[in-house]
């Protein structure tokens, strides 16, 4: 913007892009990368855009809410999302202050053990679930066979509560990481310090590392929040015909009823959603954190 | 003007109580991580009121100690006796001992008010009495304005006070210190030090510093306990380990000495360490149990005149070569390469221009009162 007036007048004499390739190295490295972003996120979402406007027409935003499907989807992923996202704070707090205050071999140990999880594909770990939680799967034979608690399958795959233990699994470490690189920055003495003022064990918790911890807190959730609202394939997989969310109903709509324009205003109007969600959250604890650049790490 | 007011109010009220600080004793404590230790049977007995500081360099105990003595630390074995009790098996917030911290373990989500109201409010203070606690305590920081602030809001210097008067709001029996001055400039921790020393002084606090600064142990204690490798080596005033060292650690850990080291033997009625060159007298006080003595000799006692042809009657001395002359502000530093091949420290006053220059052969003299007879560590 202002920057011309800090160049050499060779510089201001370039057409904008060279100036701007020129005046910065790193800008000029970067370019490829900006230029593949733009034709692999940019393009695509501006078709999208404007086929949700023109295929046949802006009326297919009115024509969302028509659906039936379509809105009992989005009671469905704002609940499923809220509970996965309640859930990996739940169990992902302890997790992440075990592994930030533990000598290096128990830390090392939890890294790797969440790691391994988060690098396994997606699918892999779908599958995995749908072959525990089955009706015939290792699950309720143990349950029958090994422990004989009980004498029928419990119908576990199908329903909610497949698709919450598929979700939290994938989503876990997002929330597990964030939180880690905060609790790490927390400086251990304080701890200390307001244990050696009087403070209980949790009195020294909940009034210094608690509040300190917050910021981690919020960006992992709204992570999970935001990255459980667009999921697709694991509900897909674990989750039963009667409650689908966003994401089938999406492909519902350009699969199963042809209406591809319709289809294409649903994922438009979750895309803004989670830009709102995003934008709000950012005013409070940094867009940097959330995305897990900068800021979160360090101080 | 609300400082110099408020300060005395401040301090009478810890002085009328009839035992202010508490008197410590630590009974052969010993810490192990794994197979190594970090403190090896450390006894210390600390009287009520007093400034004691552990000294020593890293790795020596000095913190591990402090820390089993907040109960942050499990000792492996032995006691900590606070006014007679027994404290080892106390938790932490049960033991009401105040802490100042190397980075001040300020909690930066609190004002400053705040964070000097914590101890008060774990305490159970009543409400209603806690702000003119916390206001007193800061006006004896000289922070009485900065209440409302953060903590990231003031400099290192009013970070550390802060620190200092969230550790005494609580009138506890005994305030330790972690190296409490580390991260201050030298000008500022020169200052603080007086200032933590009136502190301690005024509100009758016992206090445990740790450091591994000579200088400030020197200038703050009523008595140094000098530590080495988890053990105690020599506790008693700054002027007694100054200058009757007890072993060769603690002379070269407070301030430069020349040091000469040899068997003894006696040479016309004088007892002096059988050396190649020179003549070292070995004062008197020294055991003679070992095989070696060491005597130690303050660089500013020691004289530097021109080499002549006969030995100076009586008394010590090593011929030697000017190897470095340093103008040190308050002093002429001058090296000198010792006959026996060892390097010694001369200081001179530095208003006179300097004795000798680079190169001069040189004889070294000092009256045996100067030195200092030490056994030798084997």
């Amino acid at each position: 913007m202002s920057a011309t007036t800090g160049l050499p007048p060779a510089a201001r004499r370039r057409s904008p892009l060279a100036r701007l390739a020129w005046s910065d190295y790193w800008s000029a490295v970067g370019l490829p990368g900006l230029i593949f972003v733009i034709l692999a996120f940019g393009v695509p979402v501006l078709v999208i855009v404007v086929k949700s406007l023109t295929d046949p027409s802006p009326a297919n935003y009115s024509a969302i809410f028509d659906s039936g499907i379509y809105r009992q989807s989005v009671g469905n992923t704002v609940q499923m999302a809220l509970v996965v996202t309640g859930l990996c704070l739940l169990l992902g707090y302890p997790y992440a202050y075990v592994m930030a205050r533990s000598g290096r071999i128990l830390r090392t140990t939890l890294m790797v053990a969440l790691m391994l999880a988060f690098w396994t594909s997606l699918l892999v770990r779908t599958y995995s679930w749908q072959i525990l939680l089955n009706d015939t799967g290792v699950v309720n034979q143990a349950l029958m066979e090994w422990l004989g608690v009980v004498d029928e399958p419990i119908h576990m795959i199908r329903t909610k509560f497949a698709v919450y233990v598929g979700m939290v699994h994938i989503l876990l470490p997002y929330s597990v990481l964030a939180l880690y690189a905060q609790l790490r920055a927390i400086d251990p003495d304080l701890e200390r310090a307001a244990r050696g003022m009087g403070a209980r064990p949790w009195q020294a918790f909940w009034r210094v590392t608690w509040p300190l911890s917050l910021p981690g807190a919020v960006a992992g959730s709204v992570l999970v929040f935001v990255l459980a609202l667009g999921f697709y394939i694991t509900p897909q997989m674990l989750g039963g015909a009667q409650n689908i969310y966003i994401g089938q109903a999406i492909v519902l709509q350009v699969e199963e009823f042809l209406k591809p324009g319709v289809g294409a205003a649903m994922a438009v109007l979750l895309f803004a959603v989670v830009l709102v969600v995003l934008g709000i959250a950012a005013r409070f604890v940094g867009l940097g954190r959330i995305l897990g650049i900068g800021e979160g790490r360090g101080k | 003007m609300i400082e110099t007011k408020a300060l005395p109010k401040f301090a009478t009220g810890r002085v009328d109580a009839s035992a202010p600080g508490a008197s410590v004793r630590l009974e052969h404590i010993v810490k192990r991580y794994a197979d190594t230790a970090a403190v090896e049977g450390v006894s210390l007995d600390i009287a009520a009121g007093q400034f004691v500081t552990l000294l020593g360099a890293s790795g020596s105990g000095k913190t591990t100690l402090l820390r089993i003595i907040a109960g942050f630390v499990e000792a492996t074995s032995g006691r900590v006796v606070l006014d007679g009790e027994d404290i080892s098996r106390v938790p932490v917030h049960h033991r009401h001992i105040g802490m100042v911290f190397q980075n001040y373990a300020l909690f930066p989500h609190m004002s400053v008010a705040k964070n000097v109201a914590f101890p008060l409010e774990m305490r159970k203070v009543p409400r209603r009495a806690r702000p003119a606690l916390v206001q007193e305590a800061l006006e004896a920081v000289h922070l009485g304005e900065f209440g409302r602030r953060l903590p990231r809001e003031l400099s290192g210097g009013q970070q550390q006070r802060v620190a200092l008067a969230r550790a005494i709001v609580g009138k506890p029996r005994l305030l330790l210190m972690d190296e409490p001055l580390g991260a201050l400039d030298r000008r500022l921790r020169e200052a603080m030090q007086l200032e933590i020393r009136r502190l301690s002084h005024e509100l009758g606090l016992t206090v445990v510093n740790v450091t591994h600064d000579q200088e400030e142990a020197l200038t703050m204690s009523d008595r140094i306990a000098l530590l080495a490798e988890g053990r105690l080596v020599q506790y008693g005033t700054p002027a007694d380990l100054y200058t009757r060292p007890n072993s060769e650690i603690v002379a070269k850990f407070l301030g430069e000495s020349n040091m000469f080291r040899g068997p003894v033997r006696v040479e016309d009625g004088l007892r002096v360490l059988d050396l190649p060159h020179g003549r070292v007298v070995v004062p008197p006080g020294a055991s003679d149990d070992g095989p070696e003595v060491i005597v130690a000799v303050r660089p500013s006692a020691v004289r530097i005149g021109p080499a002549g042809p006969d030995a100076p009657a009586g008394g010590s001395f090593m011929p030697g070569e000017v190897t470095a002359c340093v103008y040190a502000g308050d002093s002429h530093k001058i090296i000198v390469t010792a006959a026996t091949g060892a390097e010694l420290i001369v200081r001179c006053d530095s208003a006179a221009p300097p004795p000798c220059e680079v190169g001069d052969k040189v004889i070294l003299t000092w009256q045996e009162a100067a030195g200092v007879a030490i056994p030798a560590d084997r």
